[in-house]
């Protein structure tokens, strides 16, 4: 036995744990200190173990004949991988010596040394001992003529086995000729006999090459042999009685142990030929033991090395031992240089370290690494066989039992070839392959048809860079392709849309997935071809949807550090722009930001908040007049989501469980709609004490916190987060935020409809949520793949969801990317179109939500349509009602509808219309052009069904963009800018042109104000005062007949109609007729219509900015004064 | 989803587990599936008896034709007037409820409507030349 047993204190030398496994592993089984503090160091190397120890396991837990013939797979295919394998390797190392040997031959480099005799050896002479040298090392012992002659021997082996394998192929080719009848009698028979002639020639020649390669074999075939002979006494002896089965067992191991030690001997045999690398195996063996011997030397002089003496001379023996008969061990050492594991299993160590857990990790993972190349070694040999190896083909006729698994892998090679060419497609390989084809010098390389066209499908596999690295890549683009061509097929040949019924299409989509009739109609088709065999489809697909359950309902808030899943790629995204600090990231940016910030902080608002005029505002809901009490303290340091420390906000931790009252008013069945409404607002004010959720208003505003214009607006979310992030540390920011919110919730329903809608469970919505990202609050943007998990309520007004350029809705919307940074007015007006802005407490938070505008009959924000980019059919167009702001426009409250685009379109088609903006935005408009909003389709590429994450909130600023007031004939505003001219103290705001570092009231700021044309129809976008002044809400306005506030206008602008509002509330959808009738609006439905569109000269031109600083200053001014006079 | 959701999902995902083959699918899984899901397993199956193997690229738009296949052919099967004045009800805020009527009082059958279009999409789907 080898030095395997256990030597208990024996040290662990762990650079020979490789070559030291079994003792190792009796060393953990012992519980030696040392082994088991290794392996505690160690415990990650387990893991990779786990499919090594299990078959390990299994092999200990195997019967004597699954033992056997485990033991006899395992070990012939790796003797005979290792004979393989040793074969090829000495062969290229005699090679690389006889090729070194003519090289110096040639080179003049033989001979010249000087005998004994005095005389001096010739080259030729030199060159011959050199020969027999290389030779008999390894293992040749032909002459140094016939080598060169004959070149070199394996080569002509190589050969003269290809010479069999095809005399063997020609041989079948004639036996199938016979069976087909092709061929008979005296043809046949000459054939056959020349062939076999040539087969026996080849063989004798082969045999002759092989020399001792057959003898190794045959030497292989006697241990195999006697260790059947073995296994059958034994089973003899059993059945005698003479075992019992755990004698049995042992014996059996034992044989198989024996087995494999011949099997190694065979080879060391072969590898003792070779003096020089035995030679340094000795002398490893002499220094292991003279390590040996220090070890036992230095543990017996601890106290706890050796528990008795005895056990101490033992070791001190063993090491001694290895030092004086170092060949002893040779056998032993062999095997550990063969890194095999096999040879010790089979001595019996098979129970002891089938325990993964008191096996050393680094033994475990070299077990693993050999069974990993035992695997390798598989595959490479069912390579070697599919490339028609005359060595491999021979193993696989002597070892048929591995037939099968080599086929499996052969097979497997094959699929992934073919696979690869498939993913190509065909044509690409026919291409490929016809090259080749005609190359006539190339096809004389193959001997077969075979051959050749492996050879060419393994280039084109090369060329197709094919592996299992980018197979996955090739496979998604070939389906998506594939995909593509499927929905174009599908089209084909479907009757069209009615061209009347196409606004109709887009308004009802929704409207079908609803419908229990739909259902029925989709349950009978399921019916309709079995269920029963649908139990697959079924089970992927619920399997599926059930993933999505985590994003169902509210946004889910992360604990500290943690972002859930779902939420994972926007919350990123959301904290990567926490550090930039701006949106650009610049350092000019962020200190224009704290510049704009101070300026902000010097203005203060307390006289303002303690007017008396803002303690409450009067609004209508459900046809009732109200006054809501708006009356909030100032910041009290209360938040739902921070909470003070010392002087800055610490971030509270934990899950924010706040019950909203309106989320709960849900279901208040006895409360009408006037006072959920009411109730409504008057928490939306309170909760506006929050900084944080103040934060969505003041985005609205387009305002960080500061109530004048005199600032820069927020535009995306960066902006926002970074604010946000400001005002955790900066008190004054916080009561600037709370004040800014308040004067925007003023200007929102301050004399105005206030729209109370309900929305259902299931329906989906886009929302902007706060959440905790790494301990710092971030808005992220939930696009409306979102169904709500339950009723909940919103409110709205018509100056929030008006689709006027610049208000409200289209900052909003800018702002957290659903309109595309650089979209232009009339892009973003369609997309305004398609959503309504309400606001609601839901999930705990106050947010912002986009519903789908049924109106505009816009895709349904499904899961399936939100994932996709673009959708260019028919179904697309919509029906965008251009209407008048008149006061004569009637309203209908539906409970489930969000309203639809009221007094702020302007629905002319003709080039003569005008369009009023509302009061919360002046704007001049100098650019005049305008265009007809015909036949429009828009694409998805624009729609806000696409993710609407933070990505989307570029650094570009909405600012940059002027909205000019001049005549619009149309409603389509084409490339106007916008600029957010001063409002009122408590509702303008300032977009400011980042592409200059010039603060707002400095010369060339790009403020400009917005002038109002005597046709403007648009009763909510007051002209105000002749500086285009807007935001005149009047408050305390009649409830019989609510006229929207008109403040002084313009003198030119067009006398605003009162709007009168139905008695029907029973749900809220704004109908804003148009005198002239509605205009159903195709958007383009392919990418070529939208580049048209935007190419156009129309919308190359930008308005200018008129307005110099003085002028903006004296607006500003004059919008304070209106402020303080209470008007 | 709401827990209710989860539920019924479970319990589908159970009873489906120890359905025998060839059993059809009880009505009462049916009722819990949303149309969503009725598409969507629809289409799979569809793909299955193509003999393709289902990836996402194909379900994606094979669920976003069908939809558009069984709106298409209920709108276009609305009578003119019936289309107006669903129109114009729909533009005035009309709830679900109300298109509900309209659309029954059009007198057409949208229960068979949507289940010829589902099963004429397959049969196109079915005939079309072997996906690559």
């Amino acid at each position: 036995m080898s030095n395997s047993e256990f030597q208990p204190g024996q040290s662990i030398n762990t650079d020979d744990a490789m070559n030291d496994m079994p003792t190792f592993a009796e060393r953990v089984k012992n519980n030696v200190p040392e082994a088991l503090e290794y392996l505690n160091q160690h415990p990650e190397l387990k893991q990779k173990l786990a499919s090594a120890t299990s078959l390990l396991e299994s092999l200990n837990s195997m019967n004597d004949e699954e033992l056997e013939a485990q033991a006899e797979k395992s070990g012939a295919f790796l003797s005979t991988v290792e004979t393989f394998n040793d074969i090829t390797r000495r062969n290229q190392e005699r090679a690389n010596k006889l090729d070194e040997l003519e090289t110096r031959k040639l080179d003049g480099q033989l001979g010249g040394e000087q005998k004994e005799n005095g005389t001096f050896t010739t080259a030729e002479e030199e060159y011959r001992a050199e020969i027999d040298k290389i030779n008999n090392k390894y293992g040749e012992e032909r002459s140094a003529e016939n080598v060169l002659l004959s070149g070199e021997v394996d080569q002509q082996r190589e050969a003269v086995q290809l010479e069999i394998a095809d005399i063997k192929k020609a041989i079948e080719g004639l036996e199938m000729q016979k069976d087909d009848g092709n061929i008979w009698g005296e043809e046949y028979d000459k054939k056959k006999a020349e062939l076999d002639a040539k087969l026996s020639d080849a063989e004798a020649r082969l045999e002759a090459l092989s020399g001792g390669a057959n003898a190794q074999e045959a030497a292989d075939q006697n241990i195999e042999q006697a260790l059947a002979d073995k296994l059958d006494d034994l089973q003899t002896r059993k059945l005698d009685g003479e075992f019992s089965e755990e004698e049995y067992a042992e014996e059996v191991r034992k044989a198989h142990q024996a087995a494999a030690e011949g099997r190694l001997d065979a080879l060391q045999n072969r590898a003792d030929q070779d003096a020089e690398q035995v030679g340094t195996v000795l002398n490893q063996i002499i220094e292991d033991g003279k390590r040996e011997l220090e070890s036992a030397k230095w543990l017996h002089d601890i106290d706890d090395g050796y528990n008795t003496e005895e056990e101490y001379q033992e070791a001190l023996k063993a090491a001694q031992d290895k030092i004086d008969n170092p060949a002893k061990y040779l056998a032993e050492y062999r095997t550990k240089v063969d890194n095999s594991p096999k040879a010790q299993a089979l001595e019996g160590s098979f129970n002891d370290i089938a325990d993964p857990e008191k096996m050393d990790p680094e033994s475990l993972l070299n077990m693993a690494n050999w069974y990993a190349k035992q695997d390798l070694a598989q595959k490479e040999l069912a390579a070697e066989i599919e490339k028609g190896n005359p060595a491999a083909l021979d193993w696989l006729e002597k070892h048929p039992a591995f037939k099968e698994d080599m086929d499996a892998l052969i097979k497997a090679r094959e699929d992934n070839l073919n696979k690869a060419a498939e993913q190509a497609g065909d044509e690409e390989w026919q291409k490929f392959y016809d090259e080749y084809a005609s190359d006539e010098d190339f096809r004389r390389y193959f001997g077969s048809q075979e051959d050749f066209d492996k050879a060419v499908r393994a280039l084109y596999e090369d060329k197709l860079n094919y592996s299992a690295d980018n197979a996955d890549k090739i496979l998604a683009e070939q389906q998506k392709k594939t995909a593509e061509d499927v929905g174009k097929m599908m089209e084909d040949g479907e009757e069209d849309v009615a061209p009347e019924k196409k606004g109709l299409f887009s308004k009802l989509k929704g409207f079908f997935n609803r419908s229990n009739r739909t259902k029925e109609g989709k349950k009978n088709a399921a019916k309709k071809y079995g269920l029963h065999g649908w139990k697959k489809a079924v089970m992927t697909v619920m399997l599926g949807l059930s993933v999505m359950r985590g994003l169902a309902g509210c946004a889910t808030i992360p604990p500290v550090n943690q972002p859930t899943a779902p939420q994972e790629a926007i919350v990123s995204e959301a904290s990567d722009n926490v550090d930039t600090k701006s949106n650009t990231g610049s350092d000019a940016d962020a200190q224009r930001q704290e510049q704009l910030l101070q300026k902000a902080s010097e203005q203060s608002l307390e006289a303002d908040m303690e007017d008396e005029t803002l303690k409450s505002i009067n609004v209508i809901v459900d046809g009732e007049n109200l006054e809501i009490d708006t009356s909030t303290d100032l910041w009290d340091g209360e938040s739902d989501f921070y909470t003070e420390v010392g002087d800055e906000m610490g971030l509270k931790q934990g899950k924010y469980n706040i019950v909203s009252k309106l989320y709960d008013m849900q279901n208040a069945g006895n409360m009408t709609k006037a006072e959920i409404g009411e109730q409504g607002l008057e928490n939306l004010y309170g909760r506006s004490s929050d900084f944080a959720e103040a934060g969505q208003f003041a985005m609205m505003a387009g305002s960080d916190f500061v109530l004048n214009g005199d600032t820069d607006g927020i535009t995306n979310l960066n902006e926002m987060n970074h604010v946000m992030q400001i005002a955790q540390s900066d008190e004054d920011a916080r009561e600037l935020m709370h004040g800014s919110s308040v004067n925007v919730l003023n200007d929102l329903f301050d004399g105005q409809e206030v729209k109370l809608v309900k929305h259902e469970q299931g329906e989906s919505h886009g929302s902007l949520y706060i959440v905790d990202v790494d301990g710092s609050l971030q808005y992220v943007w939930q696009d409306e793949t979102n169904p709500a998990k339950e009723d909940f309520y919103a409110v709205t007004s018509e100056k929030l969801n008006s689709n006027e350029a610049g208000g409200y809705k289209d900052r909003y919307l800018r702002a957290v990317g659903v309109i595309p940074a650089g979209a232009s007015e009339d892009e973003a007006k369609k997309i305004m179109e398609k959503y309504d802005i309400e606001i609601s407490l839901k999930c705990g938070q106050v947010i912002l939500i986009t519903v789908d505008n049924p109106d505009t009959g816009d895709e349904k924000t499904t899961k399936e349509t939100s994932e996709k980019e673009t959708k260019e059919t028919d179904e697309k167009t919509t029906s965008e009602k251009e209407t008048k702001e008149t006061d004569e426009k009637t309203t209908k409250e539906t409970d489930e509808k969000t309203t639809k685009e009221t007094d702020e379109k302007t629905t002319k088609e003709t080039d003569e219309k005008t369009t009023k903006e509302t009061d919360e935005k002046t704007t001049k408009e100098t650019d005049e052009k305008t265009t007809k909003e015909t036949s429009e389709k828009e694409t998805n590429e624009k729609a806000t069904n696409e993710k609407t994450t933070n990505e989307k909130t570029t650094n570009e600023k909405t600012t940059n963009e002027k909205v000019t007031n001049e005549k619009i004939t149309d409603e389509k505003i084409t490339n106007e800018k916008v600029t957010s001219e001063k409002e009122t103290n408590e509702k303008a705001t300032t977009e400011y042109d980042g592409k200059t570092d010039i603060l707002p009231g400095e010369e060339g700021d790009g403020w400009t104000q917005r002038e109002v044309t005597p046709e403007d129809e648009t009763p909510r976008s007051e002209a105000g005062e002749e500086n285009g002044y807007v935001n005149d809400n009047t408050p305390g306005s009649s409830a019989e007949n609510i006229t929207i506030p008109v403040e002084e206008k313009n003198e030119d602008a067009t006398e605003p109609t009162d709007a009168t509002y139905s008695e029907d509330t029973s749900g809220w959808r704004d109908e804003v007729s148009n005198e002239e009738g509605t205009q159903n609006i195709e958007e383009p439905s392919t990418p070529e219509e939208v580049n048209a569109i935007n190419d156009s000269e129309a919308n190359q031109e930008s308005a200018a900015d008129n307005n110099t600083p003085e002028e903006n200053q004296n607006y500003v001014n004059e919008a304070m004064n209106r402020f303080d006079n209470g008007e | 989803m709401t827990p209710q959701e989860d539920e019924k999902l479970t319990r589908a995902f159970e009873q489906l587990k120890n359905l025998p083959e060839g059993q059809d699918l009880p009505d009462e899984i049916i009722e819990d599936l949303t149309q969503d899901q009725l598409t969507a397993i629809y289409v799979e199956q569809m793909i299955l008896d193509k003999g393709v193997e289902p990836n996402d690229a194909l379900r994606g738009v094979l669920l976003e034709k069908l939809e558009n296949a069984i709106n298409r052919k209920l709108v276009n099967a609305l009578p003119e007037e019936s289309a107006q004045k669903l129109e114009s009800a729909i533009d005035n805020g009309a709830s679900d409820e109300e298109i509900e009527g309209i659309i029954a009082e059009s007198g057409i059958d949208v229960e068979t409507i949507t289940e010829e279009a589902m099963t004429a999409f397959r049969e196109k789907y079915l005939a079309l030349e072997e996906d690559k």
